[in-house]
């Protein structure tokens, strides 16, 4: 996967996964390599930059939850960061499209 | 816990400007991070020496992800930073080659304490020093930076030749960038996890820091009327104008500070009203003075 591309929809892929279930950060990586086929290469440290800015704008918030194998920090989605993954997910729906119509519309 | 992890990690939360207790948190969760990868490669089959060097491996290289967690945590702060020292360096020595052309003589004392002060700032936007109180440094440094660019402002204006205009305008704007930087560096920087009132700690921090830009230019304007129409020396008078006003306003803006941290925000507003008071009573008794 291209590594620009990937960086552009972290915030996607975080929050269409934290949506789900409240998540903690091994887990997301855990996640996504296994969905992606073990194709996902992003450097894990990134994963906790973009973790901390999405909790900065308040999409995000986290809490510490104890669990058999030790401590974790869950991350959880906020109303806002709800509303924009939607908004997100809007635009990259649109964006699909416009790439699926531009590769077959030119006759 | 295994101590490459530590060192690795610690040198990853030296590259971010976070409160304590935020780089406490951080440290926790990365190591924790790092310790399952580890075990996930040691039950691969991988001997501790491999799996140590592929989790390091996996989460990148440190000074990378340190930077980037403190843009993440500080947008635009090292950006912000290092545009106010570089437009302050080029102003002090604005300044102090046209003072020498058009007067042949100049200003190496402001020269000095300009560079010194936009010289630290640079330092500080470089590299993070994590040992240091990062946001009472920060705001000192511009709180003494907003001083000595004030003084600037009056040399810039003063030069003698056309130059002084697009001086003044250059030192005006930084000392806008500087109260901007001092604002954001105290509201928005820093949001402590533990505070419930975040919404009102800002607002209070908003006031407060106003409140004491008002207090301090409107003491030094005071303490200039007062030596220059007073005719009187720097006697212990002049220290009390300058030093009263400002001394209320710390004590009042820590107290407050405090009542939040224990959500107490009715005391917190009504301490806050006080220096508000206190002015309105002065400005009253003034004016019953002057009828």
């Amino acid at each position: 996967m291209d590594k620009e591309m990937m960086k552009g929809s972290i915030d996607l892929l975080l929050m269409s996964l934290i949506v789900q279930r409240d998540l903690y950060g091994y887990e997301i990586i855990q996640i996504l390599k296994q969905l992606s086929d073990e194709t996902y290469e992003m450097s894990e440290g990134t994963l906790y930059a973009a973790l901390k800015r999405l909790e900065k704008k308040e999409w995000l918030t986290s809490y510490w939850h104890a669990t058999e194998s030790g401590r974790r920090k869950y991350y959880h989605i906020t109303d806002t960061g709800k509303k924009e993954l939607n908004r997100k997910r809007d635009n990259w729906n649109w964006m699909d499209s416009l790439v699926r119509k531009s590769s077959e519309g030119l006759i | 816990m295994n101590a490459t992890f530590h060192r690795y990690v610690k040198k990853i939360i030296h590259q971010t400007d976070a409160p304590p207790d935020e780089k406490e948190d951080l440290y926790e969760e990365l190591l924790i991070h790092l310790q399952l990868t580890f075990e996930q490669y040691i039950k691969e089959g991988y001997s501790e020496q491999e799996a140590e060097r592929k989790a390091l491996e996996n989460f990148g290289n440190e000074e990378n992800i340190g930077s980037q967690i403190q843009q993440a945590m500080f947008p635009y702060r090292k950006e912000m930073l290092l545009t106010l020292a570089f437009a302050s360096l080029l102003l002090s020595f604005s300044v102090y080659v046209s003072q020498l052309i058009v007067e042949r003589d100049a200003l190496i004392t402001w020269l000095l304490f300009s560079v010194g002060v936009s010289s630290c700032l640079l330092v500080f936007a470089i590299q993070p020093i994590s040992f240091l109180n990062r946001r009472l440094w920060i705001n000192c440094l511009l709180l003494i930076h907003l001083f000595i660019y004030l003084l600037g402002v009056g040399f810039a204006s003063s030069v003698d030749s056309f130059v002084a205009v697009p001086l003044s305008i250059l030192s005006w704007a930084i000392l806008l960038l500087t109260i901007v930087l001092v604002y954001r560096t105290t509201i928005f920087d820093y949001q402590p996890h533990k505070l419930k009132l975040k919404k009102q700690v800002k607002i209070f921090h908003a006031l407060n820091i106003t409140w004491g830009l008002v207090i301090v230019s409107s003491s030094l304007f005071f303490l200039w009327a007062f030596l220059a129409f007073g005719g009187g020396d720097f006697t212990m008078l002049a220290l009390l104008i300058l030093s009263v006003p400002i001394t209320l306003w710390i004590v009042t803006y820590s107290i407050q500070m405090m009542l939040l941290r224990k959500e107490r925000k009715k005391t917190a507003y009504f301490v806050g009203a006080i220096p508000f008071a206190l002015v309105l009573i002065y400005l009253i008794w003034f004016a019953w003075g002057v009828i």
